[in-house]
């Protein structure tokens, strides 16, 4: 389910039914999509690609998604880069340490996919195509 | 302060210890075996035979002792004077 | 030859010379001067009161006949002196407290003031003394005599003569005792005048001494070398071993017991002594003027063996010795000397036991029948008391007399004294006793003083009678009733014995078990239990820790009557102005019971502890306390002591009790974190399954144009995540289950090679998946464990699935080895190792795989992961199996190397 060209969304996610749900209802809205599955490809995959928003887990082998995160508001070029983290982890203490560390949007394990959708919208400014139902 | 009092307990101590022990060894001097142990011998000290000087000598060294011992005595064991230093009527 | 005249005269004078010093002193100290009469000086100098006409002229004889037996008398009190800290000073404490009035008054006070023991040893004292008093006439007679003949033959008969001046001698010394020694009734007031005679007396006995054996060594036998040169020619055994044997310890022991036990040494020691602190300077200056004392005592033995004719009398030599070589005035001088250190004794002697008379018989019977002896109202008592002393001294000098009388010319001095000693040191385990022993009681007390001087009466005092009786003679020869084995010097056939050791041996021996015996049978009331911690704790007291009629009361008029009676009205008068703060006494006002107890031991000090209580207990009513009263009312500092102490064990309770729930505390804040922890991690846990069930399920829902073959994938993954989350939950609850050590099977002996087999083959699926070798070992074939077969396979599947699914090599294998381990305080152990060739577990993690959800770097082809429970789960089953779980070094392999887990478990024996 790969889509040509430079994706709109990169999702970061180690679990393989939870990816394989992301990827289906995101290009089910009309956007491109590119997966990694831990820290390090996402780092790379960032600065390769330029995706208009990442999908993050907090949750992911070899570095964290608080790590990526650093490392991607540091970074000149991805500074203002729209990030939804998605975490299982649902503390009120990891809400705070996202949002100090400028992530964009923060969605608890598990949701409803008309949620991400939304959210992901929102954070592009581009509607999806087609709004799933509720 | 708790150094000079400590000091002053341990003199105290050392007092008493040595006040047991002079009388102790003052009995192992006089009794058998060594007032006992010269008598074989027909040896002299200062003109005077050695059994004799040696106990004028042991009764020398007690008086010594008791002397030093009595000297040595930390003021504070020393006994007030007896309240009532009794006068006649 | 020196006329009569002279010496009398000389004699006369000197007594005189001692009524003026005497006078003068006692009228100094009385006006409050004389610092000198109060110093350690003059208390060393009264004590040397110990050398009586025995040391001055008895010492030499004993020199003569026994060598250097001499010695012991004088070291045995130097030995006590300097071991003064231990006993003499408590001594002293104990007499200035208790008030004591006489040796009788100190042991009878400790034994609950009990009056037969007082009367007993006031008799005892009187029997002992009388042959040591009889010493001090015969020395003066036979001294007397030898310088107005100027003969040294000593068997010369006794004379009618000498026997009137004895009689006037010892007239002479109940005069001058009775003159200084009955001044005043207080005993525990010092007799001034007569210290101060006993301490100029001292002085010159001295001087004389050394006088004579400088005159003797120098002037006749050309030195010390020289003197000493003669000894064995004269017979004089200086270097016999037989020195040093029994009697020279009997002699050392009965003399520092004698130091002790003298009623004149506990006199001047304990009654006299005006401050304890001079027994410091006492301690070395007078076992400094013994030495000195003893220096000539050979030498003059000696000399007068060599240049005196053969039978003469070696008492005499320090009078002889001068006389022959024409010395007339330091054989005068000499005389003075020896006179002055009997009469010394005679005075202070007489004095003591005339208080012990006094106080201990005299005022008793006259408490028990006061018809009888005049006391009605007004002075009785205090006329009844001088009186009583005036004749006890009479009557003791003359017991002296009709002694010297009846054994006249039986040997020498020094024997005498030894039976004097011999006797009172029947008092010493009393003393002892008292001054040590909590336990020992009045009747064990009695019994040892009574035993005792039944033995020493028997086997020393009645022998000395030897020469003027013939029954006594026949008695030591054969027994009473020809009883053998009861005669007095071989008593119960030990024979070859000195008499002396022979009669210490057994007196004291009897004595001392009858003291220990009969206390530990009997028991002391509540005034003997009081007294003897008084005595023993004395230095742990404080002032005025006085008890007695405690909670009694009296009214002040009949006790000022009674004092008055026995003290005098002047001193009465003063006693309770002072008691009181008020010179008017009210006719019914009650005296407090503190002010009785100072009365009793203010009458103490006049007539004795015993008497006393008795006097006191006519007048006051209400009884003594029980000793529990006491205890509580005398001791409220030691209460308060207690209870801060058990304030402050309180405090240090309190505090450790803080501790721990502080630190009980600490734990429940790291259970409740770890329980935090742990639901967050639950959570996380859970949501994951839930996330892809959640997702899939709107997909499928909202979505109906999915194809078939999607449909089917998704409803795949949303049954397997239900799955893993069942998995999830069920490990989760089994967990806690085996955490709470719930039992939830039993152990039994099964084969661990099956469970081996069998885990192996549930695990093909996965072994062949990831294309994993499983390879079996060396292994133990036939071996049983203990455990549970189907929870012994869950670890091994565990532990083989894991090894598969983290297992990244080229040629991926397990390998299960088994082995068995000797235990010596259990059962022996097997232990199976599962070894791999994956990327094996870093040394940060060793210890951290076990925890909860914890998990391994997955392998990315890993389509499903475990919950990271199977390790924690597999190691609680084994330590419910007796067993362990462990990370392991493979065996003959490197640390680092692929991972390596060792399962142990016990082997059924």
């Amino acid at each position: 389910m790969m889509a040509s060209g430079s994706p709109d969304i990169l999702i970061v996610e180690d679990e393989p039914a939870i990816l394989t749900s992301l990827e289906f209802i995101l290009q089910h809205a009309g956007w491109k999509t590119h997966s990694v599955t831990d820290g390090e490809a996402a780092i790379k995959s960032v600065q390769a690609g330029q995706p208009k928003i990442v999908v993050l887990d907090l949750m992911l082998p070899r570095r964290n998604g608080f790590e990526v995160l650093k490392v991607i508001r540091r970074q000149p070029a991805t500074k203002e880069l729209p990030v939804l983290i998605l975490t299982a982890k649902g503390q009120q203490q990891d809400k705070q340490t996202a949002r100090e560390l400028g992530a964009s949007d923060f969605i608890t394990k598990p949701y409803a996919n008309t949620d991400v959708v939304e959210a992901v919208a929102n954070l592009i400014g581009q509607p999806p195509k087609a709004v799933p139902a509720p | 302060m708790s150094i000079s009092k400590q000091s002053a307990e341990t003199r105290v101590r050392k007092f008493k210890f040595a006040a047991m022990l002079l009388p102790i060894f003052a009995i192992l001097l006089i009794v058998p075996p060594l007032v006992s142990m010269r008598t074989t011998q027909n040896a002299v000290i200062l003109g005077i035979p050695a059994n004799i000087a040696y106990l004028f000598g042991v009764w020398l060294a007690m008086i010594i002792g008791a002397y030093i011992l009595q000297k040595t005595m930390p003021d504070i064991l020393a006994n007030p004077p007896h309240p009532e230093d009794k006068k006649s009527d | 030859m020196i006329s009569g005249t002279l010496v009398f005269g000389t004699s006369i004078a000197y007594v005189i010379l001692l009524f003026i010093l005497a006078y003068i002193s006692d009228k100094n100290a009385r006006l409050g001067k004389g610092k000198l009469l109060r110093s350690p000086l003059v208390f060393t100098l009264a004590l040397s009161v110990y050398c009586t006409s025995w040391t001055f002229y008895g010492a030499v004889g004993s020199a003569a006949r026994n060598g250097l037996e001499f010695f012991a008398i004088y070291l045995g009190p130097t030995l006590v002196f300097i071991g003064w800290w231990f006993g003499l000073r408590k001594l002293i404490r104990i007499g200035h407290k208790q008030r004591i009035t006489s040796i009788a008054d100190f042991v009878s006070s400790r034994f609950g003031k009990s009056e037969r023991l007082a009367i007993l040893i006031t008799i005892m004292a009187v029997v002992g003394i009388t042959p040591y008093i009889a010493l001090q006439l015969k020395a003066i007679s036979t001294s007397l005599r030898v310088i107005l003949t100027d003969s040294p033959n000593a068997a010369l008969p006794q004379t009618g003569d000498e026997v009137g001046l004895a009689f006037g001698v010892a007239a002479a010394m109940a005069l001058f005792s009775v003159m200084f020694g009955t001044r005043n009734i207080n005993a525990n007031e010092q007799h001034h005048g007569v210290v101060a005679a006993i301490a100029f007396e001292a002085i010159i006995k001295f001087i004389a001494l050394i006088a004579v054996g400088l005159f003797v060594v120098f002037g006749l036998g050309g030195g010390f070398e020289a003197t000493y040169a003669r000894a064995e020619d004269v017979g004089v055994a200086l270097d016999a071993s037989s020195n040093f044997g029994p009697r020279w310890i009997t002699i050392t022991i009965l003399s520092a017991a004698a130091i002790i036990c003298l009623p004149r040494q506990f006199q001047i020691t304990v009654v006299e002594n005006a401050n304890e602190n001079h027994l410091r300077t006492a301690s070395w200056a007078f076992p400094l003027y013994l030495f000195g004392i003893s220096i000539f005592t050979m030498p003059i033995a000696i000399m007068g063996l060599s240049l005196l004719p053969a039978g003469a009398d070696p008492d005499m030599f320090v009078l002889t010795l001068p006389l022959a070589y024409d010395q007339q005035a330091l054989a005068l001088f000499a005389f003075i000397g020896g006179f002055s250190s009997a009469t010394s004794m005679i005075i202070i002697a007489s004095i003591a036991l005339s208080i012990m008379i006094s106080n201990h018989i005299v005022v008793p019977l006259a408490l028990r029948s006061p018809k009888l002896f005049g006391l009605k109202q007004g002075q009785g008592m205090t006329r009844l008391l001088l009186t009583s002393r005036r004749v006890s001294i009479s009557a003791v000098l003359f017991l002296g007399f009709i002694y010297f009388w009846l054994t006249s010319g039986s040997g020498a001095l020094a024997p005498i004294g030894l039976i004097s000693f011999a006797g009172v040191a029947q008092f010493l385990p009393a003393i002892l006793a008292a001054l040590y022993w909590r336990d020992a009681t009045v009747s064990g007390a009695l019994a040892g003083l009574l035993v005792g001087f039944i033995f020493w009466a028997y086997t020393s005092f009645l022998p000395s009678f030897g020469t003027a009786s013939p029954f006594i003679t026949d008695l030591l020869l054969y027994g009473p009733w020809q009883m053998e084995f009861l005669r007095p010097q071989v008593l119960f056939g030990l024979e070859n014995m000195d008499p002396l050791v022979h009669s210490v041996f057994w007196s004291l021996l009897a004595n001392s078990l009858a003291l220990i015996v009969v206390s530990f049978l009997t028991q002391n009331n509540t005034v003997g239990q009081l007294q003897a911690a008084q005595f023993v704790d004395v230095f742990k007291q404080t002032e005025n820790s006085q008890y007695s009629f405690t909670r009694s009361s009296a009214p002040l008029n009949d006790l000022l009557n009674m004092t008055q009676r026995v003290l005098g009205t002047e001193h009465a008068g003063r006693l309770f102005a002072t008691y009181s703060n008020s010179d008017r006494i009210e006719q019914n006002k009650d005296a407090s019971p503190h002010f009785i107890a100072n009365l009793e031991k203010e009458l103490a000090g006049s007539i004795g502890a015993a008497s006393a209580h008795v006097l006191l207990g006519q007048v006051v009513s209400g009884d003594t306390v029980t000793l529990e009263e006491v205890m509580q009312m005398a001791d409220e500092t030691q209460q308060i002591l207690e209870y801060s102490q058990r304030l402050e064990q309180t405090a240090t309770e309190l505090q450790s009790t803080t501790r721990q729930l502080q630190a009980a505390n600490n734990q429940l804040r790291q259970l409740d974190q770890q329980k935090d922890e742990f639901l967050s991690q639950v959570s996380h846990e859970v949501r994951t399954p839930m996330t892809a069930i959640r997702s899939f399920s709107e997909i499928l829902l909202t979505n109906k144009d999915l194809d078939s073959q999607q449909k089917q994938s998704f409803i795949n993954t949303i049954h397997e995540e239900s799955m893993r989350l069942t998995s999830l939950l069920d490990e989760i609850l089994d967990l806690n289950a085996l955490e709470r050590g719930e039992q939830l099977w039993t152990n039994e002996p099964i084969d661990p090679n099956k469970a081996i087999a069998r885990s192996i083959q549930v695990c093909t699926p996965i072994t062949e998946q990831h294309q994993v070798e499983v390879r079996l070992g060396e292994h133990i074939r036939h071996v049983q464990v203990e455990a549970n077969f189907d929870r012994i396979c869950q670890v091994f599947i565990n532990l083989i699935s894991n090894a598969a699914k983290y297992n990244n090599a080229a040629k991926p294998f397990v390998e299960i080895t088994s082995e068995i381990t000797k235990m010596s305080d259990k059962p022996d152990q097997l232990t199976i190792r599962f070894t791999d060739n994956g990327p094996g577990i870093s040394s940060a993690h060793s210890n951290t795989i076990f925890d909860k959800f914890w998990r391994g770097a997955r392998n990315p082809d890993t389509a499903q992961s475990g919950s990271g429970l199977g390790l924690a789960i597999s190691r609680e089953i084994l330590s419910q199996m007796n067993g362990s779980l462990e990370l392991d070094v493979p065996k003959g392999g490197k640390a680092g190397m692929g991972a390596c887990f060792a399962v142990r478990l016990p082997v059924h024996m």
